[in-house]
């Protein structure tokens, strides 16, 4: 079973939020986008990954859309929605002020 | 907005749930063939870019299942396998499931029945607004022997207009009346109300109008018929209206028909309680509103004021008394044992007060018989669970938690329960006609009986709850278990635990120690009733009719032209072919009839009351009532012969202990100087009780019907006349009918009945609880030798092995059907045991009701116990028989 990748509980949901607020994309695109920006750091794997984004979509913070890929197949592409919006600018002032608690902590001398 | 989206979403999730999974499968295959298309790209063989891409993904099935775990309706999907599977199991054992469910069913139906019985009698409101407001009052004189007396006429006048607790109050009082003016005269039941009854009941005439106050009148013949009665007579309802009808050959005009659900009085007191077709106003003569102490025949009924309640009327209704006491005249005043009291009551409570104890008694009976019934559902239940125990280990090991296999258990409890459910309210439906048809006239609302929503909440409730109580050992049984300990055994078919041992013979004890109580129970009332019905009524009435007859006063004013009547109609019948004796009388003894106090000579003032029985003829000998000294009054009793009376034994012990009361004197009235003539002891006979099932004596005097006119100056119009023929009374029906009509054919035809039938009748409240009760103590044997005998052949199977190594040891065929019998005993005498005490703890609830019989009779407590043991040993025979028929080679074999 995948482990929540090391990630801190709940920052899977903040990457994705954040990585469809730039644009809609689909699940694969999505893992390979990941692993893109975090320079190879993070690795999700669909294990987690789909879990994760159909929840996500249950909490109405993203939706789901289908359309055919160039291979002929039919791909579900997920956007950021209105609420799922104001769920990332919470989520992301939560993360700064958590890490830079923990940067300040871990930096004392 | 966000709430309609999430919405949606777990409504597509459930209701399309294929088309879920097919994106969810889409999806994820898609993220599958690009990551192949990657590894191919970076130079892998497509075999190996597709086992690493697979491998990557880390088992397909699992991440689907999380992502399922999302949609947030898993419960109820969850919920619906689990019925389906139920569903599934259940047909693939349709023995188990059809037993389970006609057990089900037959327990569930009989408690619906009696549930809808008693709902109906007990809980259902009263058919009027606001009934919680009504309540009923009667008066008493405890310490002259009257402590339940209805109302008198002054009395009930002064509390009207003196009350400040009623919003309005009336009486009514009921008897059979002549009807005429129709094609063919008629007895019909017609209550004589006050106007206020309508606005106390607060029910108005669905066509025409009520009588008012001003027509409650000497002066105004009015009448209110039923909506039965009009359409029975005049073809419809709003034909009535304006119709004369002849009551007692006097006319009365028809003003109002009531609504057709309208009936009253209501059934349920002794008095007064049969459900009128004609209302006609009281009009009470001058003579009733002044005469205190004297007809205490009134009903009353109020309607309280918003606010108050019953108790605070009691209390004012026992201050109003002690102004009505001070009205009446000195010769009651001056008695010490002259004391009014009153007792207030809501009316429903009134009418239903008799009944509730044992319509309580046969809820409580049947409801044991559901429990018991869900034993033997337990029983098959858990020994499936054994036979299942591979499939549950299965189940365990595919990572189902105890909690999903309760569940599971649960919803095939459910689904059994249901199904019985059904199969038992059909059952009942089916059965509540035939259930009525039994029922005794006299139970209380009996035509109203019915299906409403507490009938269809108590059924609901019941299939609901009995899953609970038959899943309950299954249930703990998977929660002990441990899941380890299930994978261990599952490679064994399975065996028994000790614990599903114990749970399953505790089922069949408590099985036998129901069916106990319930067969005490019914024996103890059979006893009692077979013990009623033998029970010396004080008189004979084999081959003994009676003819009622009531000649109406405005045609038969004067004494003389009414036993001229009775005179001419006994030697009409005496000289039928056949007829032995004839004889009239005022009431047959039983009934109930007039009742006056009175004194006797060097006694002061009365002290005692008795029933008045009129008598012409040779009645008292007809009826061979028990004489224990002097002689019947006859026909010698007769204008210039001296006044005569026979009085009952009760009356002799009170007031003549140890002496012979024959030539002594009395007199009816409150002291020895009153104004009525004395009247000579001539004879003694025994008490006759109101009811076969009653114990309580009466005391009764016997006069001549001459005497009667002598002494009270008005004639006895009503009168019974009896005869004693040689063969089959009813034979002698149609004559005797024919012979009364050509004395006056305007007389209604009469209820022509012999005093065996009428003697049977007074035992038909009795009569329908043993009947039931019996019923379900017989259900009840039936359902516990089906558990007992299930467990044994169960037990045999499981043993089957065991069985065969014994016999291969040397056990005779005798020995192995010893072992398994004297299990069966083993149970049956433990249930036996338990049985007994709980049995003399639960039958004080009957013992009230019991007749001349012990509530530890010793027949009963013998032959309960010994029926059961017998049971319980027919029950194991056959196990024991197919136990000794175990080929050892086989059996040892099987594993």
């Amino acid at each position: 079973m995948s482990k929540p990748t090391d990630l801190v509980q709940g920052t899977l949901d903040l990457l994705i939020l954040k990585i469809l607020a730039l644009e809609s994309m689909h699940g694969w695109a999505l893992s390979q986008r990941l692993r893109q920006m975090s320079k190879d750091v993070l690795q999700v794997g669909p294990g987690s990954l789909y879990p994760a984004l159909h929840k996500l979509e249950q909490e109405g913070w993203i939706s789901a859309e289908w359309s055919i890929s160039e291979t002929k197949r039919r791909v579900k592409f997920y956007s950021l929605t209105r609420a799922g919006r104001r769920q990332l600018q919470q989520e992301t002032a939560d993360w700064e002020r958590l890490a830079g608690a923990i940067t300040l902590i871990v930096r004392t001398v | 907005m966000r709430l309609a989206t999430r919405f949606s979403l777990r409504f597509r999730s459930f209701f399309q749930r294929s088309r879920v999974e097919e994106d969810l499968d889409d999806e994820l295959q898609f993220h599958v063939q690009s990551q192949i298309a990657e590894h191919i790209a970076a130079g892998l063989s497509p075999e190996d870019a597709r086992i690493a891409a697979l491998r990557a993904i880390a088992g397909l099935e699992l991440v689907k299942d999380k992502c399922r775990d999302t949609r947030g309706t898993r419960g109820m999907e969850n919920m619906l396998q689990d019925f389906r599977f139920a569903f599934r199991t259940m047909r693939r054992t349709p023995g188990f499931t059809c037993l389970a469910i006609a057990a089900l069913g037959l327990c569930i139906g009989a408690n619906t029945a009696i549930f809808t019985i008693v709902n109906t009698v007990l809980f259902r409101p009263l058919d009027f607004p606001q009934q919680e407001q009504l309540i009923y009052a009667g008066e008493g004189m405890p310490k002259m022997g009257y402590p339940e007396l209805s109302f008198a006429c002054p009395d009930y006048l002064f509390v009207a207009s003196h009350n400040r607790s009623f919003q309005s109050t009336a009486v009514y009082n009921t008897g059979l009346y002549e009807l005429s003016g129709i094609d063919r005269p008629e007895r019909v039941y017609v209550a004589r109300v006050t106007a206020s009854l309508f606005s106390v009941l607060d029910v108005g005439p669905a066509v025409g109008r009520a009588f008012l106050e001003a027509e409650d009148d000497q002066s105004y013949k009015l009448a209110v018929v039923t909506d039965g009665f009009a359409k029975r007579i005049f073809g419809a309802s709003k034909a009535a209206v304006g119709r004369t009808i002849y009551l007692q050959r006097k006319p009365y005009a028809v003003i109002g028909v009531m609504p057709a659900r309208f009936s009253f009085p209501l059934r349920g007191r002794k008095y007064n309680s049969d459900p009128a077709d004609v209302f006609i106003p009281a009009s009470f003569t001058k003579d009733e509103r002044q005469k205190f102490g004297q007809n205490y025949d009134l009903d009353f009924v109020a309607r309280l004021k918003p606010g108050i309640m019953a108790p605070q009327a009691n209390a004012e209704m026992h201050s109003l008394l002690s102004g009505i006491q001070a009205l009446y005249p000195p010769g009651f005043r001056n008695l010490d044992t002259f004391q009014l009291t009153t007792h207030v009551a809501p009316f429903r409570e009134v009418i239903t007060g008799k009944v509730k104890q044992p319509l309580l008694i046969l809820l409580g009976g049947v409801v044991l018989v559901l429990l018991i019934g869900c034993a033997d559902v337990a029983n098959l239940m858990l020994s499936r669970t054994v036979s299942r125990q591979r499939e549950f280990a299965l189940r365990a090991a595919l990572g189902a938690g105890r909690w999903r296999l309760t569940r599971q258990t649960l919803a095939e409890g459910l689904v059994l329960s249901a199904a019985g459910g059904a199969v038992g309210f059909l059952l009942a439906y089916w059965a509540m006609p035939l259930l009525l048809r039994f029922a005794p006239e006299s139970l209380p609302r009996l035509h109203e009986v019915g299906l409403d929503w507490r009938v269809l909440c108590f059924v609901a409730a019941v299939t609901l709850t009995t899953p609970l109580v038959f899943c309950l050992a299954p249930v703990i049984d998977i929660a002990r278990t441990e899941i380890a300990d299930r994978l261990r055994e599952g490679g064994r078919t399975g065996t028994q635990s000790k614990r599903q041992r114990h749970f399953m013979s505790a089922a069949v004890v408590t099985q036998f120690v129901l069916a106990f109580v319930l067969l005490s129970g019914a024996g103890l009332l059979i006893r009692s009733f077979i013990r009623a019905s033998e029970s010396d009524p004080g008189f004979k009435p084999d081959h003994v009719l009676s003819v009622g007859i009531s000649l109406p006063a405005a045609a038969y004013g004067k004494s003389e032209r009414v036993e001229e009547f009775y005179r001419e109609a006994l030697q009409r019948v005496s000289a039928l072919p056949g007829v032995l004796e004839a004889g009239g009388i005022s009431e047959l003894p039983m009934n109930r009839t007039g009742n006056s106090v009175y004194a006797v000579e060097g006694g002061g003032r009365a002290k005692d009351n008795a029933f008045r029985f009129y008598v012409s003829g040779d009645a008292m000998k007809l009826l061979r009532l028990t004489l224990v000294g002097g002689r019947y009054i006859d026909g010698l009793d007769g204008l210039n012969a001296p006044l005569a009376v026979v009085i009952s034994e009760s009356i002799a012990k009170r007031n003549w202990p140890g002496q012979d009361p024959i030539g002594h004197r009395m007199k009816f009235g409150l002291d020895e100087a009153y104004p009525t003539p004395w009247i000579t002891v001539v004879g003694v006979v025994k008490d006759v009780r109101d009811s076969l099932a009653s114990t309580a004596p009466r005391s009764l005097m016997f006069l001549s019907t001459v005497a009667q006119q002598q002494i009270f100056h008005d004639p006895t119009r009503k009168r019974q006349i009896l005869v004693r023929t040689s063969q089959d009374p009813l034979m002698l029906a149609g004559e005797i009918q024919r012979q009364i009509r050509l004395l006056d054919p305007a007389l209604p035809l009469q209820q022509v009945q012999t005093l065996d039938q009428w003697l049977g009748k007074s035992l038909e409240p009795e009569r329908f609880r043993t009947f039931l009760l019996a019923a379900f103590a017989g259900t009840a044997l039936l359902l516990a030798m089906l558990g007992i005998g299930g467990l044994l052949a169960y037990n045999v199977a499981q043993r089957a092995q065991e069985f065969g190594l014994r016999m291969a040891l040397g056990a005779s065929q005798r020995d192995l059907v010893s072992i398994v019998v004297k299990r069966g005993l083993r149970l049956s005498v433990l249930g036996i045991a338990v049985g007994v005490a709980a049995s003399f703890v639960a039958t004080r609830a009957i013992a009230s009701l019991l007749y001349d019989t012990s509530q530890y009779d010793l027949l009963t407590f013998t032959a309960v116990p010994a029926l059961l043991a017998l049971v319980g040993i027919a029950a194991s025979v056959v196990p024991g028989w197919r136990a000794s028929r175990v080929d050892p080679i086989t059996a040892l074999k099987a594993e």
